[in-house]
């Protein structure tokens, strides 16, 4: 395992070099054993006692801005994708068997009555993968390794600027557990502006994975040669969806999901709703549910404070004040009416009608009453093609029609709102399953 | 109504301009004549800004309720975005605004532009003339001029290419605009340079701090020009979407080598499309002293808040600039920005732009789809 936060041409030449000779060693290990090696690393960030979680948990607050409470939560979160199990569920969800990735495997049918005999087929990773991960979720750079790994590809990852302690020390970790794992993750940090860096860091690779802006993606795109295996995952956002059903026992547990929703990451994931659609009809009114959210909110920021660091908090608070007084503005002309914690960075706004208004950072909702979720696919129009996870509070009987809805419309995750935060490792992301997007088939006739 | 406003208009104009007849031409007014001013500016864009109207009846203010120009609510430099802060007196559709200034935006090409209207020209004129005059030109009546900042006849919704533009007719000898407004650089740039070098006369450079970035960069393979003794500059701006952002020293060390003008001859100018009127550091009248802390005209009134209680900051702690600026007459004076300063004796340090006031990718994915309409 290489490690260096300077990253320099030289260096990352050496760096993939040493990544091509690790390949031979990892394409001999059956993929189910390597799956345990990294289920047994990632499984040492769950437990209360490991000195490496300690290490995690000291390190993390001031690198992701996030108060040591909320890092914690995180970090708890992002672990569970980490275990064993986790890592051998990923396996077998996206492969019917997981010797696919270890050499041929016979396949059942494909082709017509004349191939009945079929092919045999195997899976192979890239032979050198580079994953340049982005910095606002710590733990997107572990998912991006461990996903690597489970492929066999050896990886140079840039994690993200918020996100380099976990990715170094999940790193550090499999090289103490295993040396040929190890060996075959280079973990190097450089400005994403430094093109010439990047440059240099794909030229070579099979495969390059991008988590970023759409200026970002965009980017390093414009780098990669034809013959190279291109994976995007750039922005996203998330909504919620509440029924009017919702509106009535309950509502509370509701209001608290959405406040925990909107928090976690402090607001910064694609898994964050950004915008509520409360419908019209329910026992409370939309506005009492926006004043519940609000108070949920108030509440989440005792157990889960922000990040207290003055710089940050300035800079935010300055943020905030240029928001939420344009938005008061808005609140004055009568199209919206605003809740927010004063010194605590949680906002509320609810839209009696389409309003532009500026970003608002922190933990930030913006809450809008529709007639019918049914509505809402339209509503979103074009934003669609950015649209992930919908987070839903609905009865059951909705679901899978609301599901179709939003699924042919752009959104790629329908889930409860109290799972918006944390999909599982082997959720479709962004439309497809992690491994499948880093393999190609072989066949052999 | 009208007629009331630009007699007021008038009077300010005469106010910033004949500033220049003392010795001590930008000595603070009288606090008298100031707070004066400020509450019969506050009155009319009371009366003329409905959307501003509005906010100050939130916040249960009226002109009738304020007796100090700190208690008028201040706009956030954001709302301009947003709302057509315009105070006019003239009907809707009746007259034009004498110019529109568009902000310039940053590294997000999608981000929301905001629109400053200027409805009377000459007030922004008045409070340009001496303030620039004072920074840049204490010694000289007239001066060549080269600009890396586009003409206002090419970019002219831009409040910097006016104000060049405004040097230009003030004070220039002769001028040449060096970069067009696709940010391309004119073809013979650098003979104009190199011709400048070879004359005696002092020259007067302006452009922003990322155009005398290129200039080192465009022509680095180039001998330095050199230009003649008594040059200064004048650089505004940040690095607002670049791909590589040097620090003041650096850029000023790379514009002395390249130009031949002196590091304590190169004046910063902070402004804002926002704000009519700018500030200086004077370092021409006052040396290397002078550098980094910026002067406001007596017009203008700076102060440093906390953000969260918009209390003013103790002299030399940091928070949240915000201006109220006399020259805003025909929009809204009272502004908070979006800049992180520090207030000494009376002098302002800026820090630089809240970086978390840019909208992340999320958030701009669904600004754009709550957009509802086009421009408001």
């Amino acid at each position: 395992m290489t490690l260096n936060c300077d990253a320099e041409p030289a260096g990352l030449t050496e760096a993939k070099l040493t990544l091509g000779k690790a390949r031979s060693a990892i394409l001999e290990r059956p993929v189910a054993e390597i799956a345990d090696v990294l289920g047994l690393v990632g499984e040492r960030f769950s437990d209360p006692g490991d000195e490496l979680r300690k290490l995690a948990l000291h390190k993390l607050p001031a690198e992701a801005a996030l108060s040591p409470e909320l890092a914690k939560v995180v970090l708890d979160g992002m672990a569970k994708g980490w275990t064993r199990k986790a890592t051998s569920w990923m396996l077998t969800s996206e492969f019917a068997t997981s010797a696919l990735l270890d050499g041929l495997v016979r396949a059942p049918h494909r082709g017509d009555e004349k191939s009945l005999s079929g092919p045999s087929v195997m899976a192979v990773g890239p032979a050198l993968c580079v994953q340049i991960s982005s910095g606002s979720v710590p733990g997107v750079g572990v998912n991006a390794l461990i996903r690597s790994l489970l492929v066999k590809a050896p990886t140079l990852i840039k994690p993200g600027a918020g996100d380099t302690v976990l990715t170094q020390l999940f790193a550090e970790a499999l090289a103490d557990a295993d040396t040929e794992l190890g060996a075959a993750v280079s973990v190097r940090y450089w400005p994403g502006e430094e093109h010439t860096l990047t440059e240099m860091a794909i030229k070579g690779a099979d495969a390059v994975v991008v988590y970023g802006s759409d200026e970002s993606v965009s980017t390093v795109r414009g780098l990669v040669p034809v013959s190279c295996r291109f994976i995007a995952y750039h922005h996203r956002f998330g909504v919620g969806i509440v029924g009017r059903e919702a509106l009535g026992g309950g509502v509370k547990d509701v209001a608290d999901q959405v406040a925990r929703s909107v928090a976690m990451f402090e607001h910064r994931g694609c898994v964050c709703p950004q915008v509520l659609f409360v419908e019209r009809g329910g026992d409370i009114t939309v506005e009492l549910f926006a004043e519940l959210v609000a108070a949920a909110l108030e509440s989440v920021a005792l157990e889960w404070p922000s990040y207290s660091e003055p710089s940050v908090a300035d800079e935010e608070s300055a943020a905030l004040r240029q928001a939420r007084d344009t938005v008061e503005i808005h609140e004055a002309a009568g199209s919206v009416s605003m809740l927010h914690g004063g010194s605590a960075n949680w906002t509320v706004v609810s839209e009696r009608e389409l309003v532009q208004l500026p970003p608002l950072p922190g933990r930030s909702l913006r809450i809008q009453s529709v007639e019918d979720l049914e509505d809402v696919p339209s509503l979103l129009g074009e934003s669609c093609r950015h649209l992930q996870s919908v987070g839903y509070a609905v009865t059951e009987s909705r679901v899978n029609s609301l599901g179709v809805l939003f699924g042919r419309a752009g959104a790629s995750r329908i889930v409860p709102l109290d799972e918006m935060s944390f999909p599982p490792p082997w959720w479709l992301h962004d439309g497809n399953g992690p491994l499948r997007a880093l393999i190609r088939w072989v066949e052999a006739e | 109504m009208s007629n009331e406003w630009e007699l007021l208009a008038g009077r300010l104009e005469d106010c910033l301009m004949s500033v220049s007849e003392g010795v001590n031409s930008l000595a603070p007014w009288n606090e008298n004549a100031f707070q004066g001013f400020a509450l019969e500016v506050f009155a009319w864009q009371f009366e003329l800004c409905a959307p501003y109207r509005s906010f100050c009846e939130r916040r249960g203010i009226t002109p009738s309720s304020v007796s100090d120009w700190c208690e008028i609510p201040a706009v956030p430099t954001t709302a301009f975005k947003y709302f057509d802060l315009v105070s006019t007196p003239y009907p809707a559709g009746s007259r034009l605004p004498d110019a529109a200034f568009h902000t310039s935006g940053t590294t997000l090409g999608s981000e929301r532009r905001g629109r400053h209207f200027v409805p009377r020209e000459s007030l922004y004129r008045a409070a340009f003339h001496e303030p620039f005059r004072l920074a840049l030109l204490p010694d000289f009546d007239r001066i060549r001029v080269i600009s890396l900042i586009p003409s206002p006849i090419a970019v002219p919704h831009s409040s910097l290419s006016w104000m060049a533009g405004m040097a230009v007719d003030a004070f220039a000898e002769d001028v040449d605009w060096l970069i067009h407004a696709n940010g391309e650089w004119s073809q013979g740039a650098l003979d104009v340079l190199r011709a400048a070098s070879a004359e005696e006369a002092p020259v007067l450079m302006l452009g922003t701090a990322l155009a005398f970035l290129h200039l080192t960069e465009a022509f680095a393979d180039e001998v330095g020009v050199g230009l003649p003794v008594g040059s200064r500059a004048m650089v505004t701006g940040g690095f607002k979407g670049v791909r590589r952002a040097i620090g003041r020293g650096e850029l000023y060390s790379a514009i002395a080598a390249y130009t031949g003008i002196e590091e304590d001859r190169i004046v910063s100018e902070y402004g804002m499309t926002e704000l009519l009127s700018q500030m200086y550091e004077p370092v021409l009248t006052e040396g290397s002293g002078a550098t980094g802390k910026q002067v406001a005209p007596p017009w203008l009134r700076v102060r440093v808040l906390d953000p969260t209680s918009l209390k003013d900051q103790p002299e030399g702690e940091c928070g949240l600039i915000s201006f109220f600026d006399l020259a805003n007459l025909g929009s809204v004076s009272h502004v908070i920005t979006e800049d992180l300063g520090i207030l000494e004796e009376g002098r302002l340090r800026v820090l630089g732009r809240v970086s978390g006031s840019e909208p992340r990718g999320c958030s701009r994915a669904m600004d754009d789809l709550m957009a509802g309409s086009g421009d408001l």
